[in-house]
């Protein structure tokens, strides 16, 4: 095919201009692949846990924080009661502890006790709701959250029903080498000194791992693990008014999501007192968020794009006009205006389109080194998220625009090509 | 003749250097947006009187804060300390007050910030710059008229002085004023604003989140949160006197520090420099590498520019080489050549790049509703674009400078186009 000898014909000025173009529309897709990333690996999590609807206390974010719900189950409760779409809902502390095996490893000084993101719920509410998957063991076992007994925590810590069951996150599993049945203990806060580590230990509660599931969403990168409700309310202090952070809700039907979240947040008999977020709502969130970046994206690729551009045309329009014998011959014997232009275009289009497969190639390698940096750079992103994807989306639109760009740089020399004056041409050459 | 022959097909040259240009702007802008993210999170630090502070890992897991306030007071070479207390996500203030514009009842969360005035003031600078950078960044317009702590007395049985400071853009998103009353966590009597703070949270604020920030006494804040039972604060900040205050000296001191609260963490300046620098690296290097690849499809630009032009002039170095000119002299010719237009092009790109930091720096600050400078330009900037645009530049113009010098006499003069 003619237009690709001709690219042929010059290697190194087609090498180096397929490599500009190329290496534009490598950085495109890589920074475009990350707000898409970001974007759906969220709204896949957000789908996939099965929550409806996040209630927190009036005024507040489910990103940025709230208050905390003073009566959580009693509002729990009445939630459900008041509005027959609603299949549950459930109560949910997160508080941050410090966790201990109480042992001196190996190497070290002195035992080690580490910062945790505790989350604490009912069985039920576990089950409703699949926020991350059990890697080992099981999940908290007893059903009914029952050292609450109706809000009198009774017995403590020496309770019967103080199940002292605990499911860990990997990242915390991994941190201090705990397996199933090993025993931690959980306090508040730390010993001011190691000659009190003894006091700690006594005065922190000790649970049994259950289970390690993966890192969830709601772990925020932390090391982070699940108990009973009660459990965590009671050891935290926040039994004295059966505080929570957040409820959470799971509908009969989930497309009423935003009827129940008008109805929470004006009907409900407890409306002043609470805050109402959809699916819909948090993609609309990191929506805002990734704007921002997509902007800056569009910004950045647009100006190297047009670095691009004007890259191909400039070697387009030179190699035109070194041809101008060449194509004069070609009209010469018998070759249509047309036929030139289209010959010329397709060229131009040629070298956009051999760009773009290369860089699509090395943008989809860059796209997985991003990921892959990001896993194991331990930036705590929850299983299964990926920060940079290459969709659909962005594949039709990265065509349109390469093609488009093609056409463009294409369009002059063509023309000017196809105007050319056959004697004019011949003569000067 | 160097400058003769790069200027001698105008049009292309003109391209040429334009798309230098626009790459080294973009270069420009990018480095700016790493010196930038840098530089804030470094000079609030530097600039920090806090040389030492201890923290625990999560929020507030230290105990007994007033009283290892006291004892870290009376450490050798400590000048002062100061404990601070902050609220988490998890457990924000609860703000009830009268929007003072429409008369609406209204409930707003607030981080909370709890400290002993007179133990942070010195921490602060001075009376007319009153204002911490390395923690947060704000900037005090008024004090409290109380300057220690008198709930803490006799184990928070002592009187509340019920002052608050709170942030500019939310009071005056609601037309609160100094006098104007806030009831927080259900506590049962109000307390008053008795001043504001700048903070970096202009009005329009990307999140659409409408919450405060509170200053208040420590002892107030640990009662409204139920954190009296152990004393619980977030961080202790250290200043050490002026003999001490070199890296060894601090060093030796945090480490005693250290000794004594093993559980604690002990940073010194030094730490929290090298802490932040790791933790930015990755975005630094992620702009400099954006801007680096815009910079290298310029350059590629040039070389394929210099490769043609040395193809048109294939006769041309034919008869130099047979005038007796060396390969030598018409490699370092043709370098020089492609060199001109990269830096033709590299000057005007950096002109065009100011401009560029300063639009993009305006564009994150509008776009996040955050009052800060998001970009930086700095000499250091200048001669690192520099450094980046001459080494790849002078790389890529090597092989048509090497296809240049290695034309045989004889083809050469032979060649017809």
């Amino acid at each position: 095919m003619y237009p690709l000898k001709n690219l042929r014909r010059r290697s190194s000025r087609t090498v180096l201009t397929i490599a500009g173009v190329s290496l534009a529309i490598t950085l495109a897709i890589i920074m475009f692949s990350i707000s898409e990333g970001i974007r759906e690996s969220t709204n896949e999590i957000i789908e996939k846990s099965g929550i409806d609807i996040l209630v927190v206390p009036s005024g507040g974010d489910i990103f940025f924080g709230s208050g905390e719900f003073t009566d959580a189950r009693t509002i729990a409760e009445d939630i459900e009661a008041e509005n027959e779409n609603i299949s549950a809902a459930y109560p949910i502390l997160r508080e941050r502890m410090y966790i201990s095996t109480g042992e001196t490893k190996d190497g070290e000084d002195r035992p080690v006790i580490t910062s945790l993101l505790a989350k604490g719920l009912s069985r039920e509410a576990n089950e409703a709701f699949e926020t991350a998957e059990i890697i080992k063991g099981t999940e908290i076992q007893t059903y009914g959250d029952p050292f609450y007994a109706n809000g009198t925590y009774d017995g403590g810590t020496g309770s019967a029903n103080f199940t002292h069951e605990l499911v860990v996150n990997s990242p915390l599993a991994r941190s201090l080498d705990l397996d199933l049945g090993d025993v931690v203990f959980i306090s508040p806060q730390l010993p001011a000194s190691e000659g009190e580590f003894d006091d700690w230990i006594s005065n922190a509660t000790w649970f049994r791992v259950e289970g390690v599931r993966t890192q969830s969403f709601e772990d925020e990168g932390d090391l982070a693990a699940s108990l009973h409700l009660s459990e965590l309310q009671y050891i935290s202090g926040k039994s004295d008014r059966d505080r929570a952070d957040v409820i959470v809700i799971d509908l009969h039907n989930p497309s009423d999501a935003g009827e129940v979240k008008e109805w929470l947040e004006n009907d409900f008999s407890g409306a002043d007192d609470v805050s109402a977020f959809t699916q819909e709502d948090i993609r609309q969130e990191i929506e805002r968020f990734t704007s921002i970046y997509r902007g800056f994206s569009e910004i950045v690729a647009g100006i190297t794009l047009l670095v691009a551009l004007l890259f191909i045309s400039t070697v387009v329009m030179i190699s035109v006009k070194e041809r101008t014998g060449e194509l004069s011959a070609l009209r010469a014997i018998g070759f249509s205006r047309t036929s030139i232009f289209k010959l010329v275009l397709v060229e131009a289009v040629l070298i956009c389109l051999i760009g773009f497969v290369v860089g699509l190639i090395f943008g989809g390698i860059g796209v997985e080194v991003v990921n892959g940096y990001a896993e194991s750079a331990g930036t705590g992103l929850p299983e299964g998220f990926k920060i940079a994807r290459i969709t659909p989306d962005l594949l039709i639109k990265a065509t349109a625009s390469i093609t488009a760009i093609g056409v463009l740089v294409g369009l002059i020399p063509a023309f000017w090509a196809s105007r050319l004056n056959i004697v004019e041409a011949l003569k000067s050459e | 003749m160097i400058l003769r022959n790069a200027f001698r097909r105008k049009g292309r040259t003109t391209m040429t250097v334009a798309a230098v240009a626009i790459s080294m702007a973009l270069l420009v802008s990018m480095l700016s947006i790493a010196e930038g993210i840098l530089y804030n999170a470094q000079v609030g630090i530097e600039e920090s009187k806090r040389d030492i502070i201890v923290a625990s890992e999560g929020i507030h897991g230290i105990t007994n804060g007033h009283t290892i306030t006291e004892e870290l007071k009376g450490y050798e070479n400590v000048s002062s300390a100061s404990a601070i207390l902050v609220t988490d996500g998890t457990e924000l203030l609860s703000l009830n007050f009268t929007d003072q514009g429409s008369g609406e009842q209204l409930n707003r969360p607030a981080v909370g910030i709890g400290l002993v005035p007179d133990d942070e003031f010195t921490f602060l600078g001075d009376e007319t710059e009153r204002q911490f950078r390395d923690i947060f960044e704000i900037k005090f317009n008024d004090w409290f008229e109380e300057g220690g702590d008198p709930h803490y007395d006799n184990d928070y049985s002592g009187e509340w002085t019920y002052e608050v400071l709170l942030d500019e853009t939310f009071a005056k998103r609601h037309n609160l004023t100094h006098g104007s009353q806030l009831n927080i966590n259900d506590h049962p009597v109000d307390f008053q604003i008795t001043g504001t703070i700048t903070t970096i949270l202009s009005e329009d604020l990307l999140i659409d989140f409408d919450f405060g920030i509170i200053i208040m006494h420590l002892s107030e804040l640990q009662s409204l949160l139920n954190l009296t039972a152990n004393d619980v604060i977030t961080s202790v900040s250290i200043s050490l006197d002026d003999e001490h205050k070199d890296v060894n000296a601090a060093r030796d001191i945090a480490q005693n520090i250290k000794d004594e609260y093993p559980f604690y963490s002990v940073a010194t300046k030094e730490d929290r420099l090298d802490s932040i620098a790791d933790e930015l690296s990755l975005a630094q290097l992620l702009y400099t590498a954006i801007g680096s690849v815009s910079m290298i499809i310029g350059l590629l630009f040039v070389a394929c520019i210099m490769i043609m032009s040395v193809f048109e002039r294939t006769n041309e170095f034919g008869m130099m080489r047979a005038i007796g000119i060396s390969k030598k002299t018409i490699f370092k010719q043709t370098l020089l050549e492609s060199m001109v237009l990269v830096i033709i092009g590299a000057g005007i790109g950096l002109v065009f790049g100011y401009f560029g930091s300063v639009a993009t720096g305006d564009w994150i600050r509008e776009t996040s509703g955050l009052n800060r400078d998001f970009t930086i330009f700095t000499p250091n900037l200048v001669i690192t674009s520099m450094i980046i645009v001459i080494g790849f530049g002078s790389l890529i113009s090597i092989y048509p400078a090497w296809q240049a010098a290695r034309k045989k006499i004889l083809d050469a003069l032979r060649f017809i186009r």
